[in-house]
């Protein structure tokens, strides 16, 4: 037998199929519009979601009714459709299938437990269940990670909630802003008996942005000169280089003239983007004459380029060279390399994937590289400040997704890994954004969508470990144990209520 | 568990209005996604202007050059000592042998079985010169004067009256 929830309050339980339907698709539609346009829509995206599951007639309904808040919110990543449709499909079915989970575990666990501490779980529930399909989503070979933190990253009146993500990683500031929209719920919906846990919520809400906006990360101490060489090119411009030379003497004067720029510029850290040149430079004299440090250049240049090995396997490179000579006597000194760890599936098929994630040396410092998508995932950035990393540098070709809102959305995932690490970043895009980002999340100026220029600024070396480097994602095994513990107790509430009724019927 | 009542008139106006609203939004956004992805847009490069590539029946042009010209091109890919020619570009094959000569290129008629992408090669026809500058994949690759950088699927080049192989002439790849 199945124990009705005790949801009383305001808002009805028996709503019919439609509104709910309608409640759900609103849901959808206001996520997927804060992933791509208004991030603080993030904090409220999720109460129709909860007006449409609280009273939900069964399992397969809550579950249907989150999964297509999940689809929804998907298919608004349309950025993605320039390599081909398919992926945006596979990405909303994706999607939709964590929030299928949401929907089945607020349907088995939501106002089940009853008493005091129930309705304590009942505010939680949605928060605890949001930050396990977040969770969900940034881990496995196949993991598509789209966070609440990154949504709100860049907006400056949220910044003391982010102030969380170098204790609790972007998944605890995730959890706080999903908890905004159950404490929305409670108290404009249900109020009653739900009203004092969710004040108490709201309270804990404020606390942890006041702790924030009284102790912001610390901006480390060591200056660096840094520099983000934007080539500004299209991707039609690479495949055009392919079949054309005089279009390739133009990638590379391009990156020539600015590379250069940025040298006589004093940097000390020159960071191309994502394959930046795509020809055989690291092989190549001349190239490496017009492209690498000369010997009197004091900087470090971060080169994006693609390269083979002796066995022909093809590798997405980030390659630091320092002035002076190779063992061959080719102008530039190799300083080290960072081969892609985390490959595109599909698309990036044709490359192999590097071993690990480690900083490089260079005497700008240790350097911390990702290439492009890496940056999305929590684990790259925390495993290479793990390992070292003074600095992050975020490696990026985001020509593909044209002048979609993609582009800003993995920015501003690149915001988190700058706050849950405590290292400045410095992200460099081919057509853009390039922009260097500190330890609070802040943006200290930015080159935009296919404009060719040299970001130049001054970042700050930090050598210490937040609590998130160093405990990783003890967040999330926390809200584990108290959606299990959540769990335990109304399943024990409902063995508790059958023994009841059976007695009472015999 | 109670079945659910049919709610009031006005609340069934609000519901249609929020179905009215959503799919206003669906709409509107499918529509900026297209705009967004599709749209032919020029990026401004340190060196030149860059347009949206686009398909024609000849080719895909991978780089739209509206201003390219045949002889200024020859000049600056493969005689780039030599004095730059003219504005107005031959109207013959007399005129144009004329022209390579005096940029010092090696002309000949181009008379192989197959092409492998160099020599360069100048192709006048009834549809106007262009120039074979390499393949891509097997794909020639051409320069069309007031079209720009095109890509031929292979078998499919326009017929050609003259065939002349620029014998020697290379431009550097990058």
């Amino acid at each position: 037998m199945v124990v009705a929830p005790a949801h009383h309050g305001r808002w009805p339980t028996t709503l019919t199929a439609g509104p709910r339907w309608a409640l759900a698709v609103l849901a959808g539609l206001l996520n997927g519009a804060g992933f791509i346009l208004l991030g603080p829509l993030a904090l409220v995206a999720n109460v129709p979601l909860l007006c449409a599951l609280w009273g939900a007639r069964s399992a397969t309904q809550a579950a249907l009714l989150g999964g297509i808040v999940g689809v929804l919110g998907g298919a608004h990543i349309y950025g993605i459709l320039n390599y081909g449709w398919w992926i945006l499909v596979a990405f909303s079915l994706y999607t939709g299938s964590q929030m299928v989970i949401y929907g089945l575990l607020m349907r088995l666990v939501w106002g089940r437990i009853g008493g005091g501490i129930g309705r304590v779980f009942d505010v939680a529930l949605p928060a605890l269940v949001w930050t396990l399909t977040e969770w969900i989503r940034s881990v496995g070979p196949l993991s598509m990670p789209a966070s609440y933190a990154g949504n709100i990253a860049d907006v400056a009146l949220l910044r003391p909630w982010l102030a969380l993500a170098p204790h609790t990683g972007g998944l605890g500031v995730s959890t706080v802003i999903a908890l905004v929209g159950s404490v929305i719920f409670h108290l404009g919906f249900v109020r009653g008996a739900h009203t004092r846990p969710a004040l108490g919520a709201a309270a804990l809400i404020a606390a942890v942005g006041a702790f924030g906006a009284l102790a912001p990360p610390d901006l480390g101490a060591r200056p660096l000169t840094v520099a983000g060489v934007q080539g500004g090119l299209a991707n039609p411009q690479y495949q055009a280089a392919q079949a054309d030379p005089a279009a390739m003497r133009d990638v590379v004067a391009t990156y020539e003239t600015l590379t250069r720029q940025a040298f006589d510029g004093g940097a000390d850290l020159v960071v191309w983007p994502e394959t930046a040149v795509r020809a055989p430079v690291l092989e190549t004299r001349s190239l490496r004459a017009r492209l690498f440090p000369r010997p009197d250049d004091a900087g470090t240049l971060i080169a994006g380029l693609i390269a083979r090995d002796r066995d022909g396997r093809g590798y997405n490179l980030a390659v630091a060279i320092g002035p002076g000579e190779d063992p061959d006597g080719k102008p530039g000194r190799e300083l080290g390399r960072q081969a892609k760890v985390r490959l595109v599936p599909g698309v990036e098929a044709h490359f192999t994937a590097g071993p690990a994630w480690r900083p490089i040396a260079t005497p700008a410092g240790r350097v911390g590289v990702l290439i492009c998508l890496e940056s999305v995932y929590p684990i790259g950035a925390r495993t290479l400040v793990a390992h070292g990393a003074e600095l992050l540098v975020v490696m990026s070709n985001d020509a593909g997704f044209g002048r979609s809102p993609i582009t800003d959305h993995m920015t501003r995932r690149a915001i988190v890994r700058a706050v849950e690490t405590g290292r400045w970043l410095l992200r460099v895009g081919q057509a853009g954004i390039t922009t260097l980002i500190d330890p609070r999340g802040r943006s200290h100026g930015a080159l935009g969508l296919f404009v060719p220029g040299v970001l130049d600024g001054e970042a700050r070396l930090r050598d210490d470990a937040t609590l998130y480097v160093r405990w990783g994602e003890w967040w999330m095994a926390l809200c584990g144990v108290l959606l299990a513990l959540a769990a335990a107790l109304a399943a024990a509430r409902a063995r508790r209520s059958r023994r009841v009724s059976v007695r009472s019927t015999t | 568990m109670p079945t659910g009542d049919k709610p009031p008139r006005s609340g069934r106006l609000g519901w249609t209005l929020l179905w009215a609203l959503m799919i206003a939004w669906v709409i509107g956004l499918t529509v900026r996604a297209h705009g967004e992805l599709a749209a032919e847009y020029t990026v401004e490069g340190l060196f030149r202007s860059y347009h949206s590539p686009y398909e024609t029946a000849l080719g895909a042009v991978v780089d739209p050059r509206p201003a390219l010209a045949l002889p200024a091109e020859i000049q600056r890919r493969y005689a780039p000592d030599a004095p730059a020619p003219g504005d107005a570009p031959p109207t013959d094959a007399a005129g144009w042998t004329a022209l390579l000569d005096g940029l010092g290129l090696n002309a000949r008629p181009f008379t192989a079985d197959r092409w492998t992408g160099a020599p360069p090669r100048l192709r006048l026809g009834p549809d106007g010169p262009l120039l074979l500058i390499g393949l891509f994949g097997v794909d020639p690759v051409a320069l069309v004067p007031g079209v720009g950088v095109v890509r031929i699927p292979e078998g499919a080049l326009p017929p050609a009256t003259v065939d002349l192989a620029l014998v020697g002439a290379r431009e550097p790849p990058w």
